[in-house]
């Protein structure tokens, strides 16, 4: 185990350059110490789960509808995957399509949240989430997917 | 005249059990009921030739001499025969004309309905076009029943007529036949005694199923023809003067010709009519065929255009919106950086802000309206006092401040319905009728007005008529008359935009959906100043 893992990562992803700033923004004000990585893609997600310098994030935040591999397939993918499925995957999507919301519940999202279009709700949304899922939730040994 | 007569042996042919064919027999004694005919006439002796159709015995010729007997040689006799040849060959070949004549007639209105069936399509083709299904066929009337529904032409008797003469005719043995399913009568009463009803416009029927199963059907109708026989004498007063055989039927003496008028019959259905209706009823079955065809493309196209819908409104919900999110974070950074004294400045970003928000709103209302119209509906038998006091808790932010009352007079009854819907459309009327309303004291009264009480129902559209009324009422600003209208229309709102605490103007036109999609009707009865009141029916028939 790398020594340099000891801040914990988390993986964004999407596609919009004035959403991933909110989120960006709702990290410092949370004052969550964590390396964002994002993705802008479900497909990017996947990769930077994947590979050899894989990311083991303590949660992964996922927009629904990216490019290519989208945010659906990115998330079914993550959940049947036995290395994988024990991750945080909270939905963050414009969408409040029921189909959505009963796709993703089905597929094993652990949250599912819609993005406000106010700014200041929108940045406080993200700030509650980022303080819960880092702070106040309780993980099996760091994301248990540590081998 | 006074020949005796000698009694055939045998009567029955013993090879084949039946009476034994008298047809080409050439000399034979005359029945005594004609003999007797003639004894009365004074006839002494007389010579007979039969006139033939193609099919039937047509006419004779009788000779009659009154001065004793009469012999007359074979050349004559010969002669005569011959005569009555000629005579029956010219009928033959004048019925076949007539025949032809006919046939042609028939087979050119079958090419029209071809060519108009191809350039129309629909069974419309057959009873709205020129010609139509009748024409060629002296039928009175002809009707059509497919898709539940009968098309009809001509002098038909009236649906539920049609309707009882269907469930009849389907489960007669003629139309289970496999070769040939058919009934043909022309004296329908004699069948079915209900057709004495009608008997005026169809005492002759010709009817065909369209289809194997099901109450698919073509008919062709004929009025009652007063048929005028002329009778011998009254059949119906017979003489009780016996006869020289005995008290039997027999002839009567006078001649006097009686007329007497036949009920419940139609002139009878040529095997040529048959014919050409068989034809017409493979051209139907052929229209039948390619309308399913048709519906079945239509409905092809309706899941595309409404899958196409659900594309458009998810663009809506999620491409339009994302960019708006946008535009309201660089308003709300350029408002946290603008000078604080630059108020004219800060007035137009907060416009901005104001601007995105409501467009979300819209969005919003926009996709909501697109999937309350097409989600299916779940249907149960629902306690609308629950549904109610659902809706009053979900509106109860509105309620609370204690000068505001929702008042049922009585228990609504159950409803067969979908229970999350009703509540969405009462919860609409209800944050309506607490919105628009200026009295200290908001007063909503809801209610019903069962479908037998003897209640004036102020509006109340036709397709209501018979339905529980389910009604909303309120203290509030009421509507103008003019507008009555409009309230239902998508986004319409009849106050500025932030007035009566602003909206998109989505609720109305979503609780006319649901009333709708629950096969009701919804509408209002208000003027300024007096309250309004939501009218609403839920057709609560299962099935329906």
């Amino acid at each position: 185990m790398p020594a340099a893992s000891k801040l914990p990562a988390i993986i964004i992803v999407e596609d919009s350059d004035e959403d991933f700033d909110t989120v960006v923004q709702a990290v410092r004000k949370a004052g969550v110490v964590a390396e964002v990585r994002r993705a802008t893609t479900g497909g990017g997600c996947l990769d930077l789960l994947r590979g050899s310098s894989a990311v083991r994030p303590a949660m992964v935040l996922m927009d629904l509808n990216t490019p290519g591999t989208d945010g659906r397939e990115a998330l079914a993918t993550i959940k049947g995957d036995d290395a994988l499925k024990l991750l945080p995957v909270v939905v963050f999507s414009t969408s409040s399509d029921p189909r959505d919301l009963t796709f993703c519940y089905a597929a094993g999202a652990n949250a599912y949240h819609v993005k406000p279009v106010r700014y200041p709700d929108h940045l406080q949304l993200v700030v509650e989430l980022l303080t819960y899922w880092l702070g106040r939730v309780v993980l099996p040994d760091a994301g248990g997917t540590r081998s | 005249m006074d020949g005796g007569l000698a009694e055939l042996v045998p009567l029955v042919n013993p090879d084949t059990g039946r009476p034994l064919t008298m047809t080409y027999c050439a000399l034979r004694g005359a029945s005594v009921m004609y003999t007797e005919y003639l004894k009365n006439m004074k006839v002494t002796a007389g010579l007979t030739m039969p006139i033939r159709g193609a099919e039937e015995l047509w006419g004779l010729i009788a000779c009659h001499h009154c001065a004793g007997p009469k012999f007359i040689p074979y050349q004559v006799r010969a002669a005569c025969e011959f005569l009555a040849q000629v005579v029956s060959l010219q009928y033959k070949a004048a019925e076949d004309r007539e025949h032809l004549v006919y046939q042609l007639k028939l087979d050119d209105v079958h090419q029209r309905l071809v060519a108009q069936a191809a350039q129309e399509g629909g069974l419309s083709a057959m009873t709205d076009g020129k010609p139509v299904l009748l024409d060629g066929l002296a039928a009175g009337g002809a009707a059509l029943y497919h898709s539940d529904r009968w098309w009809r032409v001509g002098t038909t008797p009236t649906e539920p007529e049609l309707e009882a003469l269907g469930e009849w005719l389907v489960a007669r043995p003629e139309f289970t036949s496999v070769t040939r399913p058919l009934y043909v009568t022309d004296s329908l009463g004699r069948d079915y005694p209900a057709a004495a009803a009608f008997a005026d416009v169809a005492s002759g029927l010709l009817a065909f199923p369209l289809s194997r199963t099901g109450r698919n059907l073509m008919l062709w109708f004929r009025p009652e023809t007063i048929h005028t026989i002329h009778w011998g004498g009254n059949p119906h007063d017979k003489p009780t003067v016996p006869g020289p055989y005995g008290p039997r039927l027999t002839p009567r003496a006078s001649f006097e010709l009686f007329t007497e008028s036949v009920r419940g019959q139609s002139l009878p259905w040529t095997s040529i009519e048959v014919e050409a209706a068989a034809r017409l009823r493979v051209l139907v079955m052929e229209l039948v065929v390619s309308r399913a065809e048709r519906l079945a493309d239509l409905n092809t196209d309706l899941t595309r255009s409404n899958e196409e819908l659900d594309a458009f409104a998810y663009v809506a919900s999620h491409d339009l919106k994302e960019p708006l999110r946008g535009i309201h974070k660089y308003a709300h950074q350029l408002l946290e950086d603008a000078a604080v004294a630059d108020t004219e400045h800060r007035k137009k970003l907060d416009g901005l802000m104001r601007l995105t928000v409501r467009m979300d709103g819209l969005l919003d209302s926009l996709l909501h309206f697109s999937r309350v119209g097409r989600a299916a509906l779940h249907r149960e038998d629902t306690d609308l006092n629950e549904v109610l006091a659902e809706a009053v808790e979900m509106v109860g932010s509105r309620t609370a401040d204690g000068r505001s009352e929702v008042i049922v007079l009585r228990p609504l009854p159950r409803v067969w319905c979908d229970r999350v819907r009703c509540r969405e459309v009462l919860v609409n009327l209800l944050s309506n009728a607490l919105k628009y309303n200026d009295k200290p004291e908001k007063r909503i009264e809801v209610g019903y007005i069962d479908r037998n009480e003897n209640h004036p129902r102020p509006g109340c559209p036709g397709e209501a008529a018979g339905h529980t009324i389910f009604y909303v009422k309120d203290n509030g600003i009421g509507i103008c008359a003019k507008h009555h209208g409009q309230v239902f229309k998508m986004f319409k709102r009849l106050h500025g935009r932030d007035e009566y605490g602003g909206g998109t103007g989505a609720g109305l036109t979503i609780v006319k959906r649901l009333v709708e999609r629950h096969r009701g009707q919804v509408w209002l009865d208000s003027a300024p100043g007096t309250g309004t009141t939501f009218y609403f029916t839920l057709p609560c028939e299962k099935g329906a």
